[in-house]
């Protein structure tokens, strides 16, 4: 069975004046489906560019990403994004919503764009808004709804297009303790539920019982506790 | 890509309708300004341009000003009969006195003709010259602004003639004035003239046999085009390269400003379309989607000025020289269409531009 990631030997360094400086070192590691993972590590640890490389947003300088099997490395760049369209779910740090779509219109656009047809559209919508607790606020815009909700409508347009993966960047980090348990314990269920894998950078240790296994970054590379 | 295009425009309704209302000003001026042009042009020129008359014979020193221009054909008249193919074109101005209002001359250009021939337009309303002898006149219709109806009497004091108005023919305006027909007979027989004279002599079809001969009987003049005795009108050329520098600048103006607010609007955007990179949306949609808001917003405000220039029609006294042509509203409308489009491509380079990657947190 092709597992939804592989990351093989992945190295990234970005110039800084005269040098290159090292952010990923020969990093590997895969995940299950049905597996909700963490990294954590200190700031500027290089956790988001690692996510940026697996999510197909940045290009690694050696290794590659096998998503379901096929390297995103060969990939063109209109390839790239049409892998994010369909195979990769974000959640980022604040929810980033568009302003003028209501929480429905937001989940909507997704689909559309993957060319998903109407009814199945709105099936799939409603079930997931109503699986994140917004069934009675389809139609409120992001500005109507608070950030926990926000990010209920983020968790949701994540799944949208059914992808095989899904990143989520700090998604608790403009919210508080009771609302980040909320947030994370859903992310969990629904990662669960529809038997995907995730990968949740944070750096607030007490999320890391939702997940069923841990990664630190130390030393340009991922170590994973027992 | 539209209906996108359309919830974010009704979402930020005050920012876009600021930019329309823009756009129809500026396309509003642009229009009636046109209009204007347009007008005036036909006020100082439309006998000419509608005249069928293909070439004018001027004085060589009269810099092809008609007026300036001036034969005594008398003896040309003899020499070369005019049933050869040409026509004494006469331009006299009058000043008449109209029912007895002393204080408001109404100035006319009298130009006499033998109705039997293209020198003379036909009427729309009323009786024909043909048909008439006497003191009758076909005047322009623009003379109705100034309360001319048929039969009314117009007063010369001049000569102290009066002349009836049997008829009212259109488009025959010249200098500013309405043009006003009356017979060779009457104009001759009634002495306002006592010598056959010509301010040009006109062909309505290139004879070359016949225009040499013309040249070589009378010295002193020379044929020109019809195209450079309109240029020549005073006024007409300064006129109207006033206004259209007036349209040319107020283009150049709505192509910087539009493109400075579709540039500030899509700053504004740039994070919104790194994430919609991110979960996947491709350049050609965004700028697409960009693209169509700029075509929605254009269509809405350039319908809405071509129906407000066709309103000013009504609107404005009758007697201001403001002609709505709509080939030319056409073509400024369009024109004006492009300029907001490439306004928007401009800020189009920055939507390819916009890097996903900076969707995702911790990268400052
Ligand atoms: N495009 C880039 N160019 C240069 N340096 C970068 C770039 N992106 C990130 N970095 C650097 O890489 C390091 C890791 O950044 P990041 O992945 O955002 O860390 P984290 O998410 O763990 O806080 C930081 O020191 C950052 O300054
Ligand atoms: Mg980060």
């Amino acid at each position: 069975m092709t597992l939804p990631l592989e990351v093989k030997k992945l190295s990234k360094r970005f110039k800084d004046g005269e040098n290159y400086i090292d952010i990923l070192k020969d990093i590997s590691f895969s995940l299950n489906q049905g597996e909700f993972v963490a990294i954590v590590g200190p700031s500027g640890s290089g956790k988001s560019t690692l996510l940026s490389i697996i999510g197909a947003l940045l290009t690694s300088d050696d290794g590659d990403v096998l998503i379901n099997g096929h390297a995103v490395s060969k990939l063109s760049e209109k390839g790239r994004s049409d892998l994010r369209l369909s195979q990769m779910g974000f959640i980022f740090q604040s929810a980033e919503l568009l302003p003028y779509l209501h929480a429905f219109d937001q989940l909507d656009l997704v689909a559309k764009l993957h060319q998903v047809d109407k009814t199945e559209r709105k099936k799939r919508a409603k079930e997931l808004l109503s699986d994140v607790g917004l069934g009675s606020r389809i139609k409120h815009y992001p500005h109507q709804l608070s950030g926990g909700e926000k990010q209920r409508v983020a968790i949701a347009r994540a799944f949208m297009n059914d992808p095989a993966l899904i990143l989520a960047d700090e998604p608790t980090a403009s919210l508080d303790e009771e609302r980040s348990h909320e947030i994370v314990s859903l992310i969990k269920q629904e990662v669960k539920a529809k038997n995907k894998a995730a990968i949740m950078v944070t750096h607030d240790e007490s999320m890391l019982s939702y997940c069923d296994r841990v990664f630190r970054m130390k030393n340009h590379t991922l170590i994973e506790d027992n | 890509m539209f209906h996108l295009a359309i919830k974010d425009m009704r979402f930020s309704k005050v920012k876009y309708g600021l930019i329309a209302f823009i756009l129809f000003l500026i396309a509003s001026l642009v229009l009636i300004v046109s209009g204007l042009a347009s007008g005036l042009s036909a006020q100082n020129i439309a006998m000419l341009t509608e005249s069928e008359a293909t070439s004018f014979f001027v004085r060589s020193d009269s810099e092809n000003q008609l007026d300036q221009s001036g034969f005594l054909i008398e003896d040309l008249i003899e020499e070369i009969p005019t049933e050869q193919g040409w026509q004494p074109l006469v331009t006299h101005p009058v000043r008449f006195i109209h029912d007895g209002y002393v204080n408001e001359k109404l100035g006319v250009t009298m130009v006499p003709v033998n109705a039997d021939t293209l020198l003379y337009p036909g009427t729309i309303e009323g009786e024909d010259l043909i048909n008439s002898s006497g003191l009758n006149i076909v005047v322009d219709q623009t003379m109705k602004s100034d309360g001319v109806e048929l039969n009314d009497t117009l007063y010369d004091e001049e000569t102290d003639l009066t002349f009836t108005v049997i008829g009212f023919t259109e488009n025959q305006t010249y200098r500013h004035t309405p043009v006003v027909y009356v017979t060779e007979e009457a104009f001759y027989a009634e002495e306002i003239s006592p010598n056959r004279v010509a301010n040009g002599l006109v062909v309505f079809e290139d004879n070359t046999t016949l225009q040499d001969d013309i040249s070589n009987f009378l010295d002193e003049g020379e044929w020109v085009d019809k195209a450079e005795v309109i240029d020549a009108v005073p006024g007409h050329s300064s006129e109207q390269m006033s206004l259209n520098m007036m349209i040319f600048f107020l283009i150049v103006i709505s192509a910087f400003v539009l493109a400075a607010f579709f540039y500030i609007i899509t700053i504004q955007k740039l994070k919104q379309f790194g994430i919609l990179k991110a979960i996947g949306a491709k350049n050609t949609f965004l700028v697409g989607t960009t693209l169509m808001q700029v075509v929605i917003l254009a269509v809405f405000s350039l319908s809405l000025s071509v129906l407000f220039t066709y309103s000013m029609t009504f609107i404005l006294p009758e007697g201001m020289p403001f002609d709505f042509n709509l080939i030319t509203i056409m073509i400024y409308s369009l024109l004006m269409f492009a300029v907001s489009l490439l306004g928007a491509l401009l800020s189009s380079r920055r939507i390819v531009k916009v890097d996903p990657q900076q969707a995702m947190g911790g990268t400052e």
